[in-house]
């Protein structure tokens, strides 16, 4: 096991390096970003000559002349822990990490949380309920949660509980009493539901799938022949050697939460968190931070593939990782 | 404040200098007001703007953007401004002369200005220090935007003068200060629009000497740029109506009243600023915006043309819309890699003639805007009726013009314009995809070509990052193929016209669509920028528009209007115009009922 973890963590760093290469050279090779053009028009309308602009420009990027000189400046940072100064914001790169990433935590965490008990519940349901009007319920709502664009839904819900009910504050603000205060809560309320709603759909479908591999296995007729009620019959037979292939999209959908819903809900409910942050630096091809952000998804990835690995062991003591 | 080019400061002063793409993206409402979720909006004196992005610089040598010059100006005046009547507004400036010959300008700064601690007394030395080691600094070191306004172009740099450039074409002002609160700005040639230039006018790039000093020793632009104080704005002491409490990334700055607000001293400001809170979240989404300004959540927003027209229905919403200074255009290609025939001014002339642009403003526009003839509005000073050709909608005429203008070889094909070797003409019409309107102008103009000219245009639409950098500044050769352009807004001016000789001047960037100027006018403009006689001035630049308007370099569209929806209980204090929010500090705001 220890040789394992060891091989699967120098693993990791290789992984992150190829990234943080490709990331690095897609941005540098980019054209120039709209900030940026916007910026040298402006110089060139006062006068200055369109070149002259954009050396102007690279100097208040300040990234260093070559390529090589520009990823050697990032790597060496990166290694060092000096991940520099975002462009876009003004800061440190840390910094802006430091302050982003806890917003989107918070409402990430529920979504995933609910979208994975609700979820797998409904789904577990489903499969033990098959073609009953529970089931077409539930299939229903999972084909109404999926096909919801998170843009249209997320706009919808502010009109329909922000400006006609009231009932809710229809962007979010950082000035509350703290994270955990009723204020706070009740203003993440919208966004946990817009992005846990396509979430618990997708899982659901998942659960359901691989639970029905099981209810109709002789392991678990035999299980209902020994006189196991069905809950126990549901929970230990059913769900557990289901929840094996489930676990292995539980890191996808996180990061897929995070990233890919989370822009949209972070941008049309105005919350400062990552998905914001790291767009924010792809358009403005502010490198460093991007670099930045791609390493967190990159080590979520790596990392929770790891823990997941690990975790089939507990689920399934028939799996060890001796010949691997 | 609600649109973005409406406050005395930087904002007024980068926006003048800037351009806008795609028009309605930005009056659509990339920055507007609201109050925050979990404040009362009864209590009514906090008013909380929402803009459409985060700021992305407080370092005000480099700002050129308008979000960032937004919350400057609410912790730090301007050096002046200008009201509806275009009257000067002392603030941090309080007063100026100027010599016989417009070559010396002098001026008198508040006596009552205080940096944060420890930096005491704003003084002159201040504001020379940061013009002449840092604005003007060698080389540039420190990276500062807008530096060439400090400098202009001389035949040969006089006595007393320093060379600003290699060639010794370019001397830079002398600036120096006379008294404690006194500094005199000296150019090589007459000047007499430089108060009205946006040079000193929304001026803030200024900083206590002794905050500067050690990156000006050092010549350490990038640890000047990332100081903790200049970042967080925490320097700027009573300068401005309110302090910054808090900044946070993405999310918001919070600043309460300052309560020993310089311009309190100050009669008809004792008890500015009226407002006692004030900040600023962000909030990317205009949807998200426009339903927080119907719910009552937010005091103002920005409002698109589409819209206005309900959001004017609503009860508690006001929509007030006020003129602006950018005029939205169609450029020709005049370069060697454009269509040849554009080099012709009848053939612009007739291109003008074939498309009803006031239908666009009509139908595209909602009505808010007017139809442009030449790049100055019509509330101009130099704005003058006798000297601008107006082309009306002719659909006959400008198929006339246009067949009769065109060069050698083209004629028509079963009402399609051909080349020399009877191949249809097919014009490639490049524009920004980042606004609605743009693209919806681009159909209307394609289809009025079509229609009148028998001219087939293909529409391309492009990023705008892409559109300047791949087309417009890029080199004949080198440059994509293009014919027309839009989606560009071009500032006019309208106080000193004389700042757009460049986008007329052969070989300056600017005029990267290649326009020779047959008729001088770069030149006249250059005249008028140095004229002492201001009648003479007036009638040189009402001349070279007139010139403009008879040329059609571009085909001048329109200039639209902003359109801002306040809730009812905000009451500004100043008439719409160009100025709109000048005066911001004292507008009321009463408790929402």
């Amino acid at each position: 096991m220890k040789a394992y973890i060891a091989k699967r963590l120098l693993w990791t760093v290789f992984a992150t390096w190829v990234t943080v290469t490709i990331t690095f050279l897609l941005i540098d090779f980019s054209p120039i970003s709209a900030g940026g053009a916007e910026f040298i028009d402006q110089q060139v309308q006062a006068g200055m000559d369109a070149d002259e602009a954009r050396e102007l420009y690279e100097q208040q990027l300040g990234h260093g002349d070559t390529v090589w000189e520009r990823y050697t400046n990032f790597m060496v940072g990166l290694a060092t822990f000096d991940w520099g100064w975002s462009s876009t914001y003004n800061q440190p790169v840390t910094e802006v990490i430091a302050n982003s990433w806890i917003y989107s935590f918070q409402y990430v965490l529920p979504a995933t949380v609910l979208s994975v008990v609700i979820g797998f519940a409904i789904g577990l349901y489903s499969a033990t309920h098959q073609y009953t009007k529970g089931d077409y319920a539930a299939t229903l709502f999972a084909f109404t949660g999926i096909s919801l664009p998170n843009f249209w839904f997320a706009i919808m819900l502010i009109l329909v509980g922000g400006v006609v009910l009231g009932w809710f504050p229809i962007y979010y603000t950082t000035d509350v009493p703290g994270l955990l205060s009723l204020e706070n809560i009740h203003q993440l309320i919208l966004p946990v539901i817009v992005l846990s709603t396509s979430a618990i759909a997708s899982e659901m479908r998942y659960a359901r799938a691989e639970s029905l591999e099981y209810v109709h296995a002789e392991f678990v007729k035999t299980a209902r022949a020994k006189g196991l009620t069905e809950n126990e019959v549901t929970v230990r037979h059913i769900f557990r050697p289901a929840m094996v292939p489930l676990i292995t999209i539980l890191v996808g959908d996180i990061l897929g939460l995070l990233f890919a819903g989370g822009y949209v809900i972070e941008y049309i409910f105005g919350i400062p968190g990552l998905g914001l942050v790291s767009y924010e630096a792809i358009i403005q091809q502010d490198t460093p931070l991007v670099l930045a952000t791609v390493l967190i998804p990159v080590f979520i990835a790596i990392i929770g593939n790891l823990v997941q690995d690990i975790c089939y062991t507990v689920l399934d003591p028939r799996i060890e990782f001796g010949d691997r | 404040m609600t649109s973005e080019n409406v406050t005395d400061g930087i904002n007024r002063r980068t926006v003048l200098k800037s351009t806008i793409a795609g028009g309605a993206a930005l009056l659509a409402g990339c920055s507007d007001d609201a109050p925050a979720a979990g404040d009362d909006t009864g209590d009514g004196n906090h008013w909380i703007g929402a803009q459409g992005s985060e700021a992305p610089n407080y370092n005000v040598f480099r700002i050129t953007d308008t979000t960032s010059g937004d919350r400057v100006t609410r912790v730090m005046d301007p050096a002046y401004a200008f009201d509806e009547n275009d009257e000067f507004v002392p603030r941090l400036v309080r007063d100026y002369e100027v010599n016989d010959d417009f070559t010396e300008w002098t001026f008198t700064l508040t006596e009552y200005g205080e940096w944060s601690e420890p930096y005491g007394e704003m003084t002159a030395d201040d504001w020379v220090y940061s013009i002449t080691e840092i604005i003007q600094g060698e080389d540039n070191w420190a990276a500062v935007s807008m530096a060439d306004d400090w400098r202009m172009p001389v035949d040969a740099v006089p006595d007393g003068f320093e060379a600003a450039d290699e060639d010794g074409e370019q001397a830079w002002f002398n600036v120096e200060q006379t008294g404690d609160y006194e500094f005199t700005v000296e150019m090589p040639e007459p000047f007499p629009g430089f108060l009205e230039e946006p040079i000193l006018w929304g001026f803030q790039e200024v900083v206590p000497r002794e905050l500067a000093e050690p990156y000006v020793e050092d010549r350490d632009g990038e640890g000047l740029n990332e100081d903790d104080e200049i970042q967080e704005l925490s320097y700027t002491g009573n300068l401005g109506a309110f302090t910054v409490e808090v900044l946070e990334t993405e999310a918001r700055m919070y600043a309460p009243r300052s309560d020993d607000y310089y311009l309190r001293n100050y009669e008809g400001h004792e008890d500015s600023p009226h407002i006692d809170e004030w900040t600023y979240e962000v909030m990317g989404e205009e949807s998200t915006r426009l339903s927080a300004i119907q719910a009552g959540e937010i005091t103002a927003a920005g409002i698109p043309a589409r819209r206005a027209e309900e959001f004017d229905g609503m009860d508690d919403v006001q929509v007030i819309s006020t003129p602006t200074v950018y005029c939205q255009s169609m450029f020709y290609n005049m370069r060697d890699d454009g269509w040849e025939a554009l080099d012709i001014p009848e053939v612009r002339q007739a291109i003008t003639m074939a498309v009803d642009r006031q239908s666009i403003v009509d139908d595209i526009q909602y009505g808010y805007g007017t139809v442009a003839h030449t790049l100055s509005p019509e509330y101009s000073d130099f704005y003058d009726d006798s000297e601008v050709a107006e082309w009306e909608y002719d659909p006959d005429g400008a198929r006339d013009r246009f067949e009769n203008n065109l060069p050698d070889g083209y004629g028509y094909d079963d009402g399609r314009l051909v080349d020399a070797d009877g191949e249809e003409v097919v014009l490639n019409y490049v524009f920004s995809d980042s606004a609605d309107d743009t693209e919806l102008v681009a159909r209307f103009i394609q289809d009025e070509l079509d229609e009148n000219l028998g001219l087939e245009v293909e529409l391309d639409p492009v990023p705008w990052n892409t559109m300047l950098d791949d087309y417009l500044y890029a080199e004949p050769g080198d440059s994509r193929e293009w014919d027309f352009m839009a989606g560009i807004g071009r500032n006019s001016y309208p106080r000193a016209p004389e700042a757009t000789e460049g986008f007329w001047r052969p070989g300056e960037s600017v005029n990267g669509y290649g326009y020779d100027d047959p008729e001088g006018v770069a030149d006249m403009l250059s005249e008028a920028a140095t004229t002492p006689d201001q009648d003479e001035r007036q009638r040189t630049l009402a001349e070279a528009f007139g010139i403009l308007s008879e040329e059609q370099p571009w085909m001048f569209l329109y200039f639209p209007e902003d359109l801002n929806g306040y809730r009812h209980h905000v009451d500004p204090t100043e008439e719409p115009s160009i100025a709109w929010g000048y005066d911001v500090h004292r507008w009321e705001i009463e408790a929402e009922q």
